[in-house]
């Protein structure tokens, strides 16, 4: 784990309320793997309000210009802030934290879930694993309220991956929730490994679905979090193993020991 | 050149190289700000509470930001005193610094049994005792809002050990100077000022509180003023040292608290904001004291009460 002064290289606003933010870590990029996340604070060490750091999970992780890139969504103060600022401007980071996803080899038919702003660790998951040799087969189902929550589909068009788009309203691809959509290519396809990152309640789904298929995989969660480091229990989620920290213990955790 | 000053400071017997302490519960049991310091800068390490058997906390969501500070009801989850000694004590003793357990429980049988088990390891050196967590509702506060309850626990864990014994104290009570009198009578050797202030957020589209134990403890730079006024009215009618606690985020909140009397300091929320928190605080008090031309930093305590 690394604590830096990171310089923000690109902050763009990529759909209304929606932000891509590039920065310099070159610590944190060459000891990122995809599923792991930052803590960041965009404003100075002086500055007690807002007092939290915020966990933003690595979209992309860039080793030879020694960065990484952050998709988040403006919500409250501290992610008000992050969009706020620019280009050139220093922001406070430490990371990597956390397991990150751990696939194992045996896997060859991989369905990807991606709710919402749960897209950016799969993201780099799916890159990550399309950079070894002898890739399994990826299907990246990615699903949103609308066709506006759904963020740079132009390059997930382009990557190696089989892309399935759902959209609640149906503006954009299937009409319906994306478990809907993944439970029909399941039939057809027949996937043999499922990893998802979502809200809660599409994450009980999936849950639900794989234990109905026996199909092993692992989901990622998030949680409001203080510290980020395992001191303050404030992220804990229960477990079949009892309770367990998010954001150390996890934020990947294998797909039947989540209590929801 | 003159000679650095000194920051040796003592709480009951227990000598500190420095006055700055984690504040239990934000700097687990040492292991996970390992990345960013190591345990040996500080003046000791303050464990989470430890209590006789697993407690598996409250339900979620348990902590909430709010302005200038943050809200938590974790509910003191820990894996016992067992746990505690297979695991953490190990850990522990790669580390010069003294450790202080902090102990929680549900009877004042269950804290003086919890100090009876660790007063045979040598590496532990002292214990605070929580009497004032806002989130738990048998043990916890009970003990810390009624001067007998609170002297009562103190007397027993007294009878438990005679490893320095500091007491945490709630700022959720009519008079502080009753409850501090009275541990004081009882035993205690130190007093820590304060724990976390009751408050509670609501989500207003849901319409209902945040936090799943609805209430919990505030803390962090909105509290530091309250903390500071509580030093400031107990230093004057004890006899024993104060672990000023409550929002500290910079040195001058620590020299502030040292002025009003304590003469060590605990470092929570703070951690959370920057983890190098304490290490800062220390630089800048070393700093303040060169500038100062002292040579101790416990010339500095209580200073604020002379006319």
């Amino acid at each position: 784990m690394y604590l830096l002064r990171s310089i923000i290289s690109e902050l763009t606003e990529i759909a209304p309320g929606y932000y891509r933010m590039k920065l310099n870590a070159p610590e944190i990029a060459a000891a990122a793997k995809p599923g792991q996340f930052i803590q960041i604070r965009a404003v100075s060490e002086l500055c007690a309000d807002p007092l939290l750091a915020r966990p933003i999970s690595i979209y992309r992780i860039n080793r030879e210009e020694g960065g990484i890139t952050l998709l988040f969504k403006a919500v409250g103060r501290g992610t008000k802030l992050m969009a706020s600022k620019r280009a050139g401007d220093a922001v406070t980071v430490w990371g990597p934290i956390g397991n990150g996803f751990e696939v194992p080899e045996k896997a060859r038919n991989i369905a990807l879930l991606a709710g919402g702003i749960g897209m950016p660790p799969l993201f780099c998951l799916q890159e990550g694993m399309n950079l070894e040799a002898n890739p399994p087969q990826l299907t990246f189902f990615y699903g949103g309220k609308t066709g506006r929550d759904l963020l740079e589909t132009e390059l997930l068009e382009k990557a190696p991956v089989r892309l399935k788009i759902a959209t609640e309203d149906g503006s954009m691809g299937f009409k319906g929730f994306i478990t809907d959509l993944f439970t029909q290519e399941q039939r057809i396809t027949g996937f043999d490994y499922l990893i998802a990152c979502g809200p809660a309640p599409m994450l009980a789904a999936v849950q639900k679905i794989a234990a109905r298929l026996s199909l092993p995989g692992q989901i990622s969660l998030e949680n409001y979090m203080a510290c980020g480091v395992g001191a303050c229990l404030g992220c804990v989620c229960q477990t079949v193993q009892g309770p367990r920290r998010v954001c150390v213990d996890g934020p990947v955790f294998p797909i039947d020991e989540v209590i929801f | 050149m003159s000679a650095r000053p000194s920051l040796e400071v003592e709480i009951g017997g227990l000598k500190l190289k420095n006055p700055v302490l984690p504040a239990s519960g934000t700097y687990g049991y040492g292991r996970e700000y390992l990345p960013f310091f190591s345990p040996d800068r500080l003046g000791a390490i303050v464990t989470k509470g430890v209590s006789l058997t697993p407690w598996p906390g409250n339900r979620s969501p348990r902590i909430r930001e709010t302005t200038g500070g943050m809200l938590n009801a974790i509910g003191l989850q820990n894996p016992g005193v067992d746990h505690f000694i297979e695991e953490a004590l190990p850990f522990l003793r790669n580390y010069q610094t003294p450790v202080i357990v902090n102990i929680v429980g549900k009877t004042t049988e269950e804290y003086a049994e919890v100090a009876r088990i660790l007063n045979d390891y040598p590496e532990v050196s002292g214990f605070e005792i929580n009497i004032s967590c806002p989130n738990v509702k048998e043990g916890g506060i009970a003990f810390g809002t009624d001067p007998a309850m609170a002297a009562a626990v103190t007397g027993a864990v007294r009878k438990a050990t005679r490893k320095p014994l500091i007491v945490k104290l709630s700022p959720n009570v009519t008079d502080i100077t009753v409850i501090a009198r009275s541990v004081e009578d009882a035993g205690a050797d130190a007093l820590s000022l304060i724990n976390t202030l009751l408050g509670m957020a609501i989500d207003i589209r849901s319409r209902r509180p945040v936090l799943g134990n609805l209430v919990g403890g505030l803390s962090g730079p909105a509290i530091k003023p309250v903390a500071l006024r509580m030093v400031w009215q107990i230093f004057p009618i004890v006899k024993i040292p104060i672990i000023g606690i409550g929002g500290i985020c910079s040195s001058i909140d620590a020299l502030e608290f040292i002025m009003a009397g304590a003469t060590a300091l605990g470092i929570g929320t703070a951690l959370f904001k920057d983890p190098l928190t304490p290490i800062k605080i220390l630089e800048g008090i070393e700093e303040f004291l060169v500038e100062e031309g002292l040579t101790r930093v416990t010339e500095l305590k209580g200073v604020a009460h002379c006319q």
